[in-house]
């Protein structure tokens, strides 16, 4: 067996057009390397000089009332992991920034793609991740496909079968010589990513980026693998090269080109996220209505008025000792928050609901279980943006508490203007946010991966089906 | 070749290709992609205008709700309170919003364009809007690939269909040792071919022409359908020299190579190049020469000048009152809300845009020195510029996006001009306030300026198919059988 993967080493290397192609998969792979990390060290540096100088200007509002204070807010942007200079996921249209501000949970905003003309999809594809699973996916499956049919059309597989040697062995050998041949362009540009990664993490953060590095490159591996494996297949089952290149095209213009577009379309069918003015829009009806038991927002508001009155015994709320439009907001931001926790509940199941059906899909579609996997393991998926989110959404609650607390103390009765300054606005610390590790990525990966092992194993066994049914 | 002996080899071909079962099957698949996605582009584009009417009719029905209110309160009917007055120009402009929209292009059922949310409605108020932030919740991975429009399937699907369709269109026949028969048959090759090609042609042009044509007639509106007809023959046009490049590329190969799977390879390699590879390089291109909008120095900025102007709060509202002595209230303010919303808040958001309105518009502009250097830049590549024309004639082209901008803000001007004394002084409304409302025009474009704009990409896809038929025309006179 390997004597014949040897060969077909030798075959393939000889061939000027593997070589050729080789050479622009790896040539193209760096090239979008290099561009991705260009837009890495710049939209990093962009980023931390937004989360500073937003933070500055927090701290630099001037006296105002607390609220007011609230009311202007920071902003926040998501860091990325250094495997982002390969795989970029989400960030041309996810939003860059949250604006943390006093009413309402944040949402992402100021994606790339909403202003930049380059940015937006159908432009080809810029990243490395992406070409990888696109070019390389159709590059081990036109090297599977002109593997075994050719040998037929030119009589070469007659002549092997007739010295005796088994058909399993013998397309098992031409499998190894042809992952050889798919593994010499990959195999440098891997170790040439991962210390790319590794250089470029935080002090701390290396293994962790060398693992995400790893993940990803090994679940693409693990892809492209199986195309292989399915391109061999076909040509087996194949008459003619002719033939095993159509069905290969036809499989993986299905698979890679239309699957995923296919797939965003039936998620947004069946699960559709829903509009963002019908969501602020249930959320301001529930919060002035209320729901099952729970009163609507002046009901609140009268409940709080009486109980604030019975606790200082007073005929009129002017006569309070604390600062009532304090306690007022406090209320009205713990109603809000209720509220809004709610909805997000089920915006975030409706996001779980679009991942299932994704992951349904990616049965009959492993690239994009390649493609999922790959942006979970560089932390640029949704489920990475939204545990960014949760963190940022967190931090804005308890600023919005420390307003509040300022106005409670700062004002007495009814009464609402008040002014605060630089002193009180520091109580908010700046912000920090930690990376979930890759445990967390792994967690969240899982049902992608087990798809692309499951899709690979059922690959060889066609493969193996194949062998057996082979004919000169 | 006389044309009778043309429509005999037509028809002749014709029969081979129905014959052909992959054939017949490619085009039932492109029929049901195309006629699928121009269906969803279809409704879309309704649902929008479904949407901009609603908003509209909101923005009607709470006005007379005001109206009627007001009529209420001078019959006596209704009493006034700190936060309810139908007569006090804060409580009663300060939080309305008034919709401008821009009613989909002529071509929208084919393009789905960058797919945001929000059906072009952009709201107006008193208040300033440059820093609304355009928030969204949806999953941004449903985004990632792009919608499944019309100009998807055509731009990237399509070649794939036409190289299947025809890699083998010569090749195939030297293969099987067909072609010496068939060279001796008294008709040249390259005509053969040529027949071959045109029905290849007449099929997907005649599938995707006549779904694309069903769909804009569906969606457009009775009034409107006139109009949109030039957009429709210039995109039709620019469709079948789309077609005719692919196929006179086929042609021209198969005139040299001997095998079909080279061939298939090499067109296969030719559509990696100019759809996957060339946009790439062209958007490179274009970053560099035309850089996008910055939109993080904008927030930024405007959240500085914010600072600064309440800093400056005095100041403000001093150089409000000078530039018009009417805006001086006359009266004192019922309470602290109304005294911040009148005398601070709203001379800041009227200042805030005078100063940022430059930086504003930038935005825009910027997009649209990017969109002209993408047009250009398309020049490498015909599925880029057939792309980059569909999204024009559909109505994305970010110059009418800057015609929105411009609309938006005259809209805004004209809607503080009528309350903006009212408010500021604090005078009472009147029944006559309520009457007359501006009325923002839905922002539209003249039909010649938008073919103006398609002629740089429609005079690539020209010469582009110019180029590639000249080609293959010199190659298949001396192709041999």
């Amino acid at each position: 067996m390997l004597s014949v993967a040897r060969r077909e080493l030798q075959l393939q290397l000889r061939d000027g057009r593997l070589a050729i192609a080789a050479l622009l998969l790896l040539l193209l792979l760096s090239a979008a390397t290099v561009v991705g990390w260009a837009q890495y060290e710049k939209g990093e540096a962009q980023r931390v000089r937004f989360a500073e100088e937003s933070y500055a200007q927090w701290l630099n509002q001037g006296p105002k009332h607390p609220h007011r204070a609230a009311a202007y807010g920071m902003y926040v942007a998501k860091p990325e992991t250094p495997l982002a200079v390969f795989e970029p996921g989400l960030r041309p249209f996810a939003g860059r920034t949250l604006w943390l501000q006093a009413h309402s949970n944040a949402a992402f905003s100021h994606a790339p793609a909403d202003d930049d003309l380059t940015a937006s999809p159908g432009l080809g594809e810029t990243s490395g991740a992406a070409l990888l699973q696109l070019l390389g996916g159709l590059f081990a499956m036109v090297l599977g496909a002109l593997s075994v049919a050719r040998d037929r059309e030119t009589g070469v597989m007659r002549q092997i079968l007739a010295q005796g040697i088994s058909p399993r062995r013998w397309i098992g050998g031409k499998c190894l010589g042809l992952v050889a041949a798919l593994l010499l362009p990959l195999v440098p540009f891997a170790i040439l990513l991962i210390a790319t990664t590794a250089w470029a993490a935080a002090e701390g953060a290396v293994w962790a980026a060398i693992g995400r590095t790893a993940a990803a490159l090994g679940a693409t591996l693990v892809y492209l693998l199986g195309l292989l494996a399915i391109g061999v297949a076909v040509s087996a089952f194949s008459r003619t090269s002719r033939g095993a290149l159509v069905v290969v095209l036809s499989l993986w213009v299905a698979g890679s080109v239309l699957a995923p577009r296919a797939a965003s379309l039936l998620t947004l069918r069946i699960a559709p996220t829903p509009d963002a003015a019908v969501y602020a829009s249930v959320i301001r009806d529930e919060f002035n209505g209320g729901y099952g038991e729970r009163p609507g927002w002046d009901d609140q508001l009268a409940a709080l008025e009486d109980s604030v009155k019975a606790e200082y015994g007073l005929s009129s709320l002017d006569e309070a000792p604390v600062g009532f439009s304090g306690l007022r907001m406090q209320a009205m931001d713990a109603w809000t928050n209720e509220v809004a926790d709610r909805h997000h509940a089920q915006l975030l199941a409706t996001y779980d609901r679009q991942q299932q059906i994704r992951t349904v899909l990616s049965v009959f579609a492993p690239y994009l279980a390649a493609r999922a996997a790959s942006h979970g393991f560089a932390g640029m998926d949704w489920a990475h943006y939204q545990h960014f989110a949760a963190a940022a959404e967190e931090y804005r609650r308890a600023f919005n508490v420390q307003m509040n607390e300022a106005i409670v103390a700062g004002t007495r009765g009814q009464a609402w203007e008040m002014n605060a300054g630089r002193e009180t606005w520091a109580l908010a610390p700046p912000f920090t946010y930690q990376e979930p590790g890759l445990g967390w990525a792994l967690r969240a990966q899982w049902p992608a991966v087990s798809i692309l092992v499951a899709w690979l194993f059922g690959a060889l066994g066609l493969l193996a089906f194949a062998a057996q049914r082979l004919r000169p | 070749m006389s044309g009778a002996r043309l429509g005999r080899l037509l028809v002749l071909e014709t029969r081979t290709f129905l014959a052909t079962p992959l054939s017949v099957a490619l085009i039932i698949a492109l029929a049901l992609i195309s006629g699928w996605a121009v269906f969803g582009g279809t409704i879309r584009t309704l649902e929008t205008r479904a949407h901009q009417a609603v908003a509209l009719e909101q923005h009607a029905e709470t006005w007379a709700q005001k109206r009627a209110a007001f009529i209420d309160l001078q019959a006596g009917r209704i009493e006034t309170g700190m936060f309810v007055n139908p007569a006090r120009a804060d409580l009663v402009v300060m939080s309305h919003k008034a919709p401008v929209v821009t009613p989909p292009g002529a071509l929208a059922p084919l393009s789905a364009g960058p797919a945001r949310e929000g059906n072009d409605i952009i709201a107006v108020s008193m208040a300033s809007r440059y820093g609304q932030q355009n928030e969204t919740i949806e999953n941004p991975t449903n985004r990632v690939d792009g919608p499944l429009d019309l100009i998807f399937v055509v731009a990237w699907l399509l070649p794939i269909v036409l190289l299947v369709l025809s890699y083998d269109v010569l090749a195939g026949d030297r293969e099987t040792q067909i072609s010496p028969l068939i060279a001796s048959s008294g008709t040249p090759l390259s005509k053969i071919v040529l027949g071959r090609l045109g029905v290849v042609f007449l099929a997907t042009f005649g599938v995707i022409g006549c779904i694309a044509t069903a769909g804009v007639v569906a969606a457009a509106p009775l009034d409107q359908l006139v109009h949109n007809l030039p957009d429709l023959v210039v995109w039709l046009g620019s469709l079948g020299l789309y077609i005719g490049f692919w196929l006179a590329l086929s042609a021209s190969l198969n005139a040299r190579l001997r095998h079909a799977a080279a061939a298939g390879v090499a067109l296969l390699t030719i559509w990696i190049t100019l759809s996957l590879v060339t946009p790439v390089l062209a958007a490179q291109w274009v970053a560099v020469g035309a850089a996008a909008p910055d939109r993080l120095t904008y927030v930024l900025q405007y959240r500085a000048l914010q600072n600064d102007l309440a800093e400056r709060s005095a100041e403000v509202r001093e150089t409000y009152y000078g530039a018009n002595p009417e805006r001086r209230p006359v009266r004192g303010p019922f309470s602290e809300y109304e005294e911040y919303f009148v005398e601070t808040y709203y001379p800041r958001q009227v200042v805030l845009d005078q100063v940022f309105f430059p930086h504003a518009r930038e935005i825009h502009v910027r997009q649209v020195a990017q969109a002209r250097r993408l047009r250009l830049a398309a020049f490498l590549s015909p599925p880029l510029m057939i792309k980059r024309l569909t999204d024009d004639l559909a109505g994305f082209a970010p110059e009418r996006r800057l015609a929105a901008f411009d609309a938006t803000e005259q809209f805004q001007a004209a809607w503080r001009e009528r309350f903006d004394v009212k408010l500021a002084s604090r005078r009472s409304l009147t029944l006559a306030d309520y009457d007359d409302l501006p009325t923002a025009s839905p922002v539209s474009e003249a039909g010649a300026v938008r073919l103006v704009r398609a002629i740089t990409p429609l005079g690539g896809l020209l010469a582009g198919f110019l180029l590639a038929a000249a080609l293959a025309w010199m190659r298949l006179r001396r192709a041999g059988p």
